[in-house]
């Protein structure tokens, strides 16, 4: 019988598991160097709370929370098309700041006062009330996006995604629009971001702009460099080892008046030892850029 | 990376997860004392708050223990951090202390935690005690208690500071705020208030990034009477820009009195607070000055209070949750934040009375002329 906190803590690894995935395949195997990811993470965890919350059905809500996110992808991708490299990160980065401040400000986001009371998921009228069950239901759907996205950077097309990172200027020489590739990928890869926000806005209940900001950003980028970039199976193994290593460390006894701080020392000297150890990651086949 | 040391890794991983499985599955409730986790933040911007909680709970437990604990078990505090009000964060702190510590109460800090963390301490039918979750924003729940001045009740802290005001003139108030969950609550309190007794809604004015911008528009709005709903250094930031701008204008903070209001010296002469009275019978405050060598803040005080609402309503281990909950609704005591009730929802009650204005001058905070 798995404890509770284990239970609550692998939930959190399976919505983290298609966050991370899912930007791996933008920015590990298409080489966008995406960090407007969080933002289709919170465009999806408030699309699903607000429209379960107003009455439509969760599979409904779940399926909207993945499509709005995926067109915000797209568009995002569309309206960047000419930035490359740094340019492109900085856009999107800006991207982050500006979901960010509408989740803010606008009235029916209800600003930094959140949507508290965001129900569990219920599916064709079965409720996934218990922990239990919605680890279930997450981890299906975390081998269900590992299971496609493999497939995906496997196939035809996921040579043309590592071709358009490695050599964008000779794939167009061929003949392929790479703008139409990019596309497609950060569509997909927003997809994933924008169900792994529903998830985790009908797990915790209630969500605040400041679940989908720099904290959270940096927290994806770092399990996906230290998992390997494009590396499926590093973002899996890296997000358990980021996830749990600072729930290890709640077990430290350490005075009060030094817990907090050398929990965090201790957090990034672990990952500073894995990156000079391994520069690319446990996993990485390229380096990031 | 090899094959092998990617099977190391993964075994790790697993290795350590069925080892925690098994080592919380099998833990038992500790009856040789009491334990209380709190959930506070202990590193990032708003440490400061945690480390005026922990000061004041740790007082408070010393206190009790040195008296002989509750019947002769003493309290122990299991503190985890919020981080930088971090809604995962609390939620998985909230998880272990519940279900690893298995803890008899659990305290949060702020609005944004005790919404995350009520329903999972709900859950395992432990009492919440919320420090500073002063407004709404939380659903309320049979095991939920608010040891913070519940500031909504008739918007009695605005109410106060228009008393006092309106008669003297000022009439054309304006509201700064931080947008963070109490101090947008605050401030609808404070328009509500201001709404209800002269039927118009004052400006309000978000704070974000540098607080010039916002302070050149009040001080082109003619205004003559300053809110600023928002955490410590902001006030002090308002206060020191305000006064580099030559605004001349009165500014009323957010109702928590906090060292650094005093250890930044004249920056914040003339900041008014509407404040909770604490009693005189009660030595908290020469006590705390005595131990940590500088004087208390509103959030130590409702920290050391928290303890003493389940000192003072847990008669010994053995008793129910259900039983300390309603011996809980039944306290009326003097606490360092004042008296300590609660009404039917268990939020705090204000004794509209014991409010005053106070304003900083030379290094105190004293009640205003």
């Amino acid at each position: 019988m798995l404890s509770p906190y284990i239970i609550h803590l692998l939930i959190l690894i399976g919505i983290y598991i298609i966050l991370a995935v899912s930007l791996n395949l933008a920015l590990g195997y298409t080489g966008l160097l995406n960090l407007g990811h969080i933002a289709f993470f919170g465009i999806g965890a408030y699309t699903s709370a607000l429209m379960v919350k107003a009455g439509f059905p969760f599979v409904v809500a779940f399926l909207c929370a993945g499509l709005l996110a995926s067109l915000f992808g797209f568009v995002l991708v569309w309206a960047t098309r000419k930035l490359k490299g740094d340019y492109f990160a900085l856009v999107t980065l800006g991207f982050s700041f500006v979901i960010y401040s509408l989740l803010l400000n606008l009235k029916f986001t209800r600003g930094s006062l959140g949507i508290p009371g965001i129900p569990k998921p219920n599916i064709f009228g079965y409720a996934i009330n218990s922990n239990l069950s919605f680890l279930i239901f997450v981890g299906v759907l975390a081998v269900l996006s590992i299971f496609i996205i493999f497939r995906i950077v496997n196939s035809p097309f996921g040579r043309l995604l590592k071709a358009t990172r490695d050599d964008e200027l000779g794939l167009r020489v061929l003949g392929k629009n790479t703008d139409k590739i990019k596309y497609k990928s950060m569509a997909i890869s927003a997809f994933f971001a924008g169900i792994a926000g529903s998830l985790f806005a009908h797990y915790i209940t209630f969500i605040d702009p400041s679940s989908f900001y720099l904290n959270e950003l940096i927290l994806v980028l770092t399990i996906v460099i230290i998992g390997g970039i494009a590396s499926i199976s590093g973002s899996v193994v890296a997000t358990f080892i980021i996830v749990l290593i600072p729930e290890f460390l709640r077990f430290l006894s350490l005075p009060s008046s030094i817990l907090g701080p050398m929990r965090q020392i201790i957090y990034a000297l672990i990952f500073l030892g894995v990156l000079l150890y391994k520069p690319r990651g446990l996993f990485g086949k390229v380096d990031l850029g | 990376m090899d094959k092998k040391s990617v099977y190391l890794i993964i075994g790790v991983v697993i290795v350590l997860l069925i080892a925690l499985g098994v080592y919380f599955s099998n833990q038992t409730k500790d009856d040789e004392v009491i334990k209380i986790g709190v959930i506070t933040p202990l590193t990032g911007w708003a440490a400061y708050w945690g480390e005026d909680v922990q000061s004041g709970i740790n007082l408070a437990i010393d206190e009790i223990n040195n008296a002989g604990g509750i019947s002769g078990v003493p309290i122990v505090a299991i503190y985890e951090d919020l981080g930088a009000i971090d809604l995962k964060a609390a939620s998985n702190a909230a998880n272990k202390l519940v279900n690893v510590d298995n803890v008899d109460f659990v305290l949060p800090t702020f609005l944004e935690d005790t919404t995350i963390v009520s329903p999972i301490a709900h859950e395992k039918n432990k009492i919440i005690i919320s420090i500073a979750a002063g407004n709404k924003g939380v659903e309320q729940r049979e095991l939920l208690f608010r040891v913070r001045p519940y500031t909504e009740d008739k918007n009695a802290f605005p109410k106060k500071s228009i008393e006092y005001f309106l008669p003297k003139g000022n009439n054309k108030p304006v509201v700064l705020y931080e947008q963070i969950q109490f101090y947008e609550n605050y401030k609808n309190e404070i328009v509500s208030a201001w709404e209800e007794r002269t039927g118009e809604k004052p400006a309000t004015m978000a704070i974000s990034g540098d607080v010039r911008t916002v302070l050149n528009k009040v001080k082109e709005g003619n205004y003559n009477l300053m809110y600023v709903s928002a955490t410590t250094p902001t006030q002090i930031e308002v206060m020191r820009r305000s006064k580099e701008l030559g605004l001349n204008i009165s500014v009323i903070g957010a109702g928590e009195l906090d060292p650094t209001h005093i250890s930044v010296g004249s920056v914040t002469d003339g900041l008014i607070l509407p404040y909770y009275k604490p009693s005189e019978l009660v030595t908290f405050s020469q006590d705390y000055q005595e131990k940590y060598s500088h004087m208390a803040s509103t959030s130590a005080e409702w920290a050391y209070d928290a303890i003493y609402v389940i000192a003072k309503s847990m008669k010994n281990k053995g008793m129910s949750t259900q039983e300390i909950a309603n011996e809980m609704k039944k306290l009326s005591f003097e606490g360092a934040s004042g008296l300590v009730e609660f009404d039917s929802d268990q939020n705090r009650i204000i004794d509209y009375d014991r409010i005053e204005i106070l304003i900083k001058m030379n290094d105190s905070f004293v009640p205003i002329e």
